[in-house]
Order: C-alpha cells, then structure tokens, then sequence
C-alpha cells in the first residue's frame, strides 16, 4: 500500500547485507588453520573451535560469564517482581512516577554508567569481584526485568488478587499462590532477558573487572587487542549460531 | 473479617519499601557521580567543597574538545545515513505480507539480537579482510550499519500506525507514486523519522566496544577518551565529562519523547 | 506501465470549465455507458495454496448519470469491484471500461475517477482546503481556478466555515462531507463510495443518505455506491447490483429487486421473505400449480420453463401474507407474536414451514388479532407468491 518503491527496496536490500555481511564474513576465519586470524588458504582447521575448550582459558571464561549471568538475572529478575508487584499492589499515587524512574536508567550512556559503578565499586572494595561485576550487572539489567514484569501485571485482572483475599488468603499466600504464578511467563522472559544481556554485557564489565574475573565479553576483547587468536572468530560463529537458535525458537513458538 | 486484616490489603510496607529500593539501588551510582564531578578537591572520594572546576577543565581540555567533535560529526553523519536507509527499508517492508515482511523484519533487528561484542568482532574482522585501514573511515562505516536497527524500529512503527490508504487517496487524486511520497507519506512519517534519527544518534554517541575495536591508532571518540582518562586513574574531571554525557543523552531522550507526544497527539 | 496521468474531464468539450454546484445544470450522458466490466475474475494469492476468487465471471454495465448501488454482505466482492474500477487492484482477467476507455491496465493516478473512502482517508496534516485542493493540484490546476473551485465545493458541502481546519478536530459527518468535496473536486468521470455512510450513527446516516442523493442530482456525476445495507441501497439507488460470494446475483430498480427476486439469495437478502419449498404439479399458460407439502396448492406465475414434479421455492414477503380465522380454512397455527411499534409479526406454523407474517399496527383499528396458540388461515395476495428456480 506504500507502493513498490525500488529505491526503497534496494535500501532494504542494502541495509541487510550491510547488517549481515560481517556476521557472515566471520565464519571462514573460524577455520582457519593457521595460529592467527587470517582467512583459510585452502587449509581448514576445527583447532579454534578446539580451543574453546581450554579449561584455563575460553572455558574458565564461559563458566565465569555463565555464573555472572545466572546470579545477575535471578536477582534483577527478584528485584524487578518485587519492584513490578509492589507498585501493582498498592497502586501509589506515585506510580506511574516510580515507574518512569526505574525505566529512566536505560538512557545512561554505557560509558557513564561504567564510570559510575568503577567509582562506587572502588569505594566499597568490590572492583574487580564477581559480586561486584554481579552487582554491576543488576543495575544494568533491572529496568529491563522490570518492563518485561510490568507487561505481564498489565494483564493480570485485578479481581484475582481481591478474590484471593476474600477468600482467606493472607497477602503474602496471594501473592506467592496467585499473582506470582500468574505472571509467570513475565517472570520467565524478564529472566531470559536479564540473562542474555548480562551474559553479552561487556562496556561496564570491561571498566569494572578484567584482571581476576574475565568474563567471555572480556576475553573477547582481550584477546582482539592483543594476540588476535581465531579462537575469537570460533567463539563468535557459536555465538552467532546460538543468537539465531533463540530467535528461532521464539518464533516456532508463536 | 477483623480490621486489621482488611487494613494489610493497602498498607503492606515490605513491598513499598522494596519498590523505592529499587529506584535508590539504580541511582546511587549516577547520583553520586555527578555529585562528585562538582568536587573541588581532587580526589574522588572525599567532598572538598562545591565548585564547576573540572568542568571548566574538560571544557579547556584540547584532547576532549577534539573526541567530542569527532562523536557528534560520527554521530549526525552515522545517524542520518541509517536514518535514510532504515527509512528506506521500512517503506520496502512494512505491509509486504507474506514472504519478504517478516523475513525483512528478522534480518534488520537480528544485529540488535546479537551480543555487541561479537558484531565488533565481525566488523573488525571484515574491514581487516577487505583490506579498509582502521580509522575514521571504519568508525564510520561501522556506527552507520549498527545504527540501522535503531532507526528503522521507530519509523517502521509510525508507518504501521499510518492509514494505510492515505497513499491510495492521494493516487486517487492524481498524485504520481513519487508525489504521493513526497506530499503524503513522508510528511506524516516526521515523528518517526525524528525519534529515529535521534536514537541512532544517542546510540552513535554512546557506543563504546564496536568503535574501540575498529577505531584504530589515532582515531578517537568521547566514549574511548574517557576510557583511555580512566586506565590513568579517576579523577573528578571524568566525573564531569561522564555527567555531561549523561545530560545529552537526557536531553536527546526528553526531546525525542516530546517529539513522539506531539506525533500521537497528531 | 502506462503512467501518463489522463486528464479527468467527466464533460463535453463544450462545457468542460462549469463546475458542478448547487443549482447548476447536471451533466448528462444521455444513453453513454459510465463503466463496462466484460468477465472480470479477480483472484487473490492465485496459483497458491490460499487462492481465493473474489469476483468469478462478472458482467456489469453502469450508465451515466445514474446513482448505482453494490449491495452485498460482507466479503461478497463488492468492494474488490470498486476497487477494480479505481485501480487499487489489478483485475486477474476481464476487461474494465470507463466512458468506453479500456483503463484495465491504468494506475489510479492515471484513471477519471475519485473516491471517497469507507473511512475517508483524509489528509491529516492538511486542512479541510489543502484536502479539497490536492487532486486539483495534482492536475497542475492554475491556482485562481484551484481556489475558485475549492471555494464552490466548500459551499457545496457547507463547510466553508471549517476550511482551515484540520480534519482530526472534526466531527464523523463533517469528514464526510470534506471527503465528497475532495473528491467531487477534480470533477471526476465516476465517483465511487465506499460504504461512506458506515461509520456514522444512524441519524447522520439518514440526513447523509438524503444529501448524497441530491449531491448526485446536482452534479450529475455517475456515483457506484458499495454498501451492505440493503435498506440504504433502496433508498438511495437508481439501480442496484446485489453481488454475492463473487458472483453477481441480480440487477436493477430497487423496485425490481426488491419485488422481483430471481434467487432465493436476492429474497432474502433484500428485506424479508418467507421462502417455501414447493414442487411443481402442472404450468397451463405461463402459470404453475405449486405444491406446498402440509399446506396444499398455490398457483403463481412463471417466467422460465418449469417441469412437472421440479422442486422450486417460493417467495412471500411478510406484509402479503394475509390471516384470517372463520373461513374453515384454518391450518397454521401461530407460535409467537412479537409487537414492533408500527407492525405486528407473527411466527405461524404450517405443517413443517415456519413462516413470518406482518400486520401494520395488527390488532388495531379493526383489524383482526390474534394470539399463541390461536389456529388461523393463511392467504396470499395476489401477485405475492415469486417462483424462484435456485
């Protein structure tokens, strides 16, 4: 209804060889067999991806990343329910008010926010730790939690809770036998998200850690930044392949 | 039922409480950075007094001056390049029912899916492999693409709220395709080609990761040089020009939502 | 494609700078065809697996100066018709005339035609005079004769008053009446309406109706008019086109339509009808004996060659059934009476039929009333009893 424009279309055609092109354009790398990253003159190689699996090394990092992640999105997820119910509970006058502050942070600039928790970090002693990069992470990651658990709360009616109450329960016993199971494919996608955006989180985590806690983000760039070891090129293929494996289940799911 | 019990349904304080947590656990690392960008001691951690030195630091410091010229010419440029494509590609798409539409759909937002690190390393890789000396050039050339996404979503919004049939009247009236677009369609998609441009801006200004790894020696934007400021220790002039980053990507934020208020009022 | 833009000139050559406006002349084609469909298929998603055909074989003729109705429910193809004539889809086979032109092939741009839309499509970031003035602007119209027409077909539509407007800040009638005149602007060939009344309430819809009318009157312009309100369709129409499931059903005069249906579809769809299964029991000079199993027989007219022992339907609208008790021949039986204001209907049973009869204001005014349960006779009135064949 907009027409066939063909201008149009050769900009949507660019645009996503554009966007895909690198993404593609990695892939031979990854095979290469020789020691640096370099495109495969006739030799392909699975050593890289071999590597990943260096216990002191790509795997110390994954499992790093993997615990960073887990703890992080538990606990963003926790806070943004207790966050989301709250406000759906007692309905503060200031409501929509809290609401906008906690989604407000998503516009810090990741530098600034990097800089922020690098200087609070500092001064409580936790730079450089997993419960601190945890810490760091939660803040990040929270107001996303929250959008996903507001979004499910939306369309909780109301009576269930009164109902609930009515019938004896006390409100701790609605909220953990009502609402909670209720909204839990929000709870569910607000943890998804918050792992996935811990797990690739790297602007904070390269400024809040990177000597004792090396997360994959950070080997990653450690790694492009000096030696430029194939074994990045392998970890991003399998990254690549594990974006479009999410993708594709969502949608199969819908 | 007792009174008390029916008083517990509104004045819970646990949750309350927990809920402006929540709002203080998120601010207190950004409060108290700004707080201490007005510090008139050097250190960071101990208040000396309320003073704008350091930011009359970062506003006489040549380096700054020179990364935050390079970000807002990288960004108006990668922004309004996206903006076009991404407008582009919206038109392409949206309505295409069957076949293109969604696959489109996919694979312009599929960049967004994918961790940023691993799109910086694709994008060092292939300007490495096509021979592209890392620069200005590359810094370019990288914002542009990954600003696509950004500013396709926005514009593909607004032309999906838009009636479809507007383009329809306007050919009905004797308007060729290429006036119908002029005089109708793009005048209505403003809001969204606004709020798209201004978030591929914010987002050109801000990023960080992708343009490290492909900026190469020499080359240098804000995000980088405060990088660079903070391997040298913290200082409260990293506080000022972190807080300042803050206030345009407030400002850009606040402008972009009025903007859209002033669309759906429309 | 041919992307010329045809210059839209609904007039002879000699009149071709009047604008058409209250108290002017209309224009008359006398005996000229306005639009020609000759087999038009339109098929959507054809050679897939969700192939659907939208209109199958249809043949229409609309003439000039006329005030024509396709009516239909929902789905039937009508509004695919008109958007065929106006070149917002493709016709898949079939040809597509205007003014004798074959405009098969020609963009919307490129066609003498204007429409005004089911939700009228109103420019929203233009006033009420940039609206009107567009397609006078796409023409390359000299600006004194843009204005000038603007003006006259603000005040054709009465809403000078609101030329400066914008169309968000107006009420449902009032868009109405800006579409019109954007539409009438150009002074197309043919206007075309898609179901423009819809999105009204009932009361506007009735002043609309009458405004439309008289609209048509003035400026003599062919309108094709969608609907699926059959009673707009009557009212409005110089002639209707009842199209249904792809196919066109029946044309002609509301009175046509509406007394002489040819389908059972037709029957029902136009008002309502009682339709009785009945067989045929002999035809002596252009008149069947009909048998209606549990009742008896009934003669009506046929136009068509009926055979003995075919089965047909018959059609009898509610007001011509007539009821009546003391004559012997009682043999329905009524179920359920239902008091509508102006009429009184009664649901009856006639051995296996149920059939509908309405009385105005029954029961008053001397005539007879009757109650559940009651057993009384059925008659037809003469002339009331339509043979339909499918």
């Amino acid at each position: 209804m907009f027409g066939k424009s063909r201008l149009g279309g050769f900009l949507a055609g660019a645009s996503g060889l554009f966007l895909l092109l690198p993404l593609v354009a990695v892939i031979p790398f990854s095979f290469t067999a020789k020691r640096f990253l370099s495109m495969p003159d006739g030799e392909y190689s699975l050593r890289h991806y071999v590597a990943i699996f260096d216990p002191d090394t790509w795997l110390a990092s994954i499992g790093t990343s993997t615990l960073v992640a887990l703890l992080s999105s538990v606990i963003a997820t926790a806070l943004a329910a207790a966050f989301g119910i709250g406000i759906w509970l007692r309905r503060p006058a200031s409501g929509r008010f809290l609401i906008g502050l906690v989604l407000l942070p998503i516009i810090v600039p990741p530098v600034t926010s990097a800089v922020a928790l690098y200087f609070l970090l500092a001064q409580i002693g936790l730079l450089d730790t997993v419960p601190g990069l945890v810490l760091s992470h939660v803040v990040m990651i929270v107001p996303f939690a929250v959008i996903a658990i507001l979004g499910a709360l939306s369309r909780l009616d109301r009576n269930l809770e009164l109902a609930a109450r009515n019938l004896g329960a006390s409100q701790m016993q609605s909220i953990i036998m009502v609402i909670l199971p209720n909204i839990r494919f929000g709870l569910f996608a607000a943890w998804f998200v918050s792992l996935v955006m811990s797990w690739e989180e790297s602007s904070v985590t390269l400024f809040v850690s990177g000597v004792n806690v090396i997360t994959l983000p950070k080997r990653i760039w450690d790694n492009l930044r000096l030696d430029l070891d194939p074994a990045v090129a392998a970890i991003s293929v399998i990254m690549i392949l594990a974006t479009t494996l999410v993708i594709l289940l969502r949608k199969s799911e819908t | 039922m007792s009174t008390a019990r029916l008083r517990d349904l509104r004045v819970f304080p646990g949750f309350g409480l927990l809920s402006v947590g929540c709002v203080v656990f998120l601010y207190a690392p950004i409060v108290v950075l700004a707080i201490y960008s007005f510090n008139d001691g050097r250190s960071v951690t101990r208040w000396a007094g309320f003073s704008f030195r350091w930011y009359q630091t970062v506003f006489a410091n040549q380096n700054i001056q020179t990364a935050a010229i390079n970000s807002v010419v990288i960004a108006v440029i990668a922004a309004t390049v996206a903006t076009v494509f991404a407008l582009g590609a919206a038109i392409a798409t949206v309505n295409r029912k069957k076949g293109g539409g969604e696959g489109a759909y996919v694979v312009l937002t599929f960049p967004l899916m994918v961790p940023e690190i691993v799109t910086a390393v694709a994008s060092l890789v292939f300007f490495v492999a096509v021979g592209i000396s890392l620069g200005f050039a590359t810094i370019l050339i990288a914002h542009i693409v990954f600003c696509i996404p950004f500013a396709y979503l926005p514009i593909k919004a607004r032309l999906e709220s838009m009636d479809g049939t507007l383009p329809s009247a306007a050919a009905d009236l004797y308007a060729s395709p290429a006036k119908a677009f002029l005089r109708i369609t793009l005048p209505l998609l403003v809001p969204g080609l606004v709020s798209g441009w201004l978030l591929a801006f914010i987002i050109s200004l801000d990023d960080f990761i992708i343009t490290a790894l492909v900026a190469g020696p020499g080359a240098t934007t804000l995000p980088l040089h405060i990088y660079g400021m903070l391997r040298l220790g913290m200082t409260p002039e990293v506080n000022a020009i972190s807080t300042l980053m803050l206030a345009a990507s407030t400002v850009l934020v606040l402008i972009s939502g009025l903007l859209g208020q002033a669309g759906r009022k429309h | 494609m041919q992307r010329a833009i045809k210059h839209p000139d609904p007039r002879p050559r000699a009149e071709s700078n009047i604008v058409p406006m209250a108290g002017s002349d209309p224009v008359r084609h006398p005996n000229s065809v306005a639009a020609e469909v000759r087999n038009l298929r339109k098929t959507y998603n054809a050679g897939t697996p969700h192939a659907h055909e939208a209109l199958k074989d249809v043949d229409l003729s609309i003439r000039a100066n006329e005030f024509f109705t396709l009516l239909g429910p929902s789905g039937c193809g009508k509004t695919t018709l008109l958007r065929i004539l106006g070149g917002f889809e493709m016709l898949t086979s079939g040809t597509c005339r205007i003014f004798g032109e074959d405009v098969s092939r020609l963009p919307p741009e490129a066609r003498p035609v204007n429409t005004v839309f089911q939700q009228y499509a109103l420019f929203p970031h233009m006033t009420v005079r940039r609206n009107i003035a567009f397609g006078l602007e796409m023409l390359g119209k000299p600006r004194a004769e843009v204005e000038s027409t603007v003006e006259r077909m603000l005040d054709l539509v009465h809403m000078t008053d609101y030329a400066d407007r914008r169309p968000d800040t107006m009420s449902g009638g009032q868009r109405q009446r800006v579409a019109l005149a954007r539409a009438l602007a150009p002074q197309p060939k043919l206007l075309l309406l898609d179901e423009p009344l819809s999105a009204l309430d009932l009361k506007l819809r009735q002043k609309m109706r009458l405004e439309l009318k008289s609209l048509q009157r003035e400026t003599g312009i062919t309108f094709i008019f969608v609907t699926h309100d059959q009673e707009e369709a009557l009212a409005m129409s110089d002639r209707v086109a009842v199209i249904s499931n792809g196919h066109l059903q029946q044309v002609g005069t509301p009175e046509d339509i509406y007394e002489q249906p040819q389908s059972r579809f037709v029957a029902d769809f136009i008002g309502e009808s009682n339709l009785i299964e009945a067989k045929v029991a002999g035809v002596t000079g252009g008149e069947a004996s009909l048998d209606i199993e549990g009742f008896g027989k009934v003669h009506a007219p046929v136009a068509e060659r009926v055979e003995d022992g075919q089965k047909v339907w018959l059609s009898i609208r509610p007001e011509r059934l007539v009821l009546g008790s003391g004559d012997g021949q009682e043999r329905a039986k009524v179920t359920d009476r239902t008091y509508l204001g102006n009429a009184v209907e009664y649901h009856l049973h006639v051995g296996e039929h149920a059939l509908t009869a309405r009385s105005p204001r029954g029961g008053l005014r001397g005539r007879q009333d009757f109650a559940p349960g009651d057993v009384v006779s059925v008659g037809f009135e003469p002339g009331s009893i339509k043979v339909l064949l499918s």
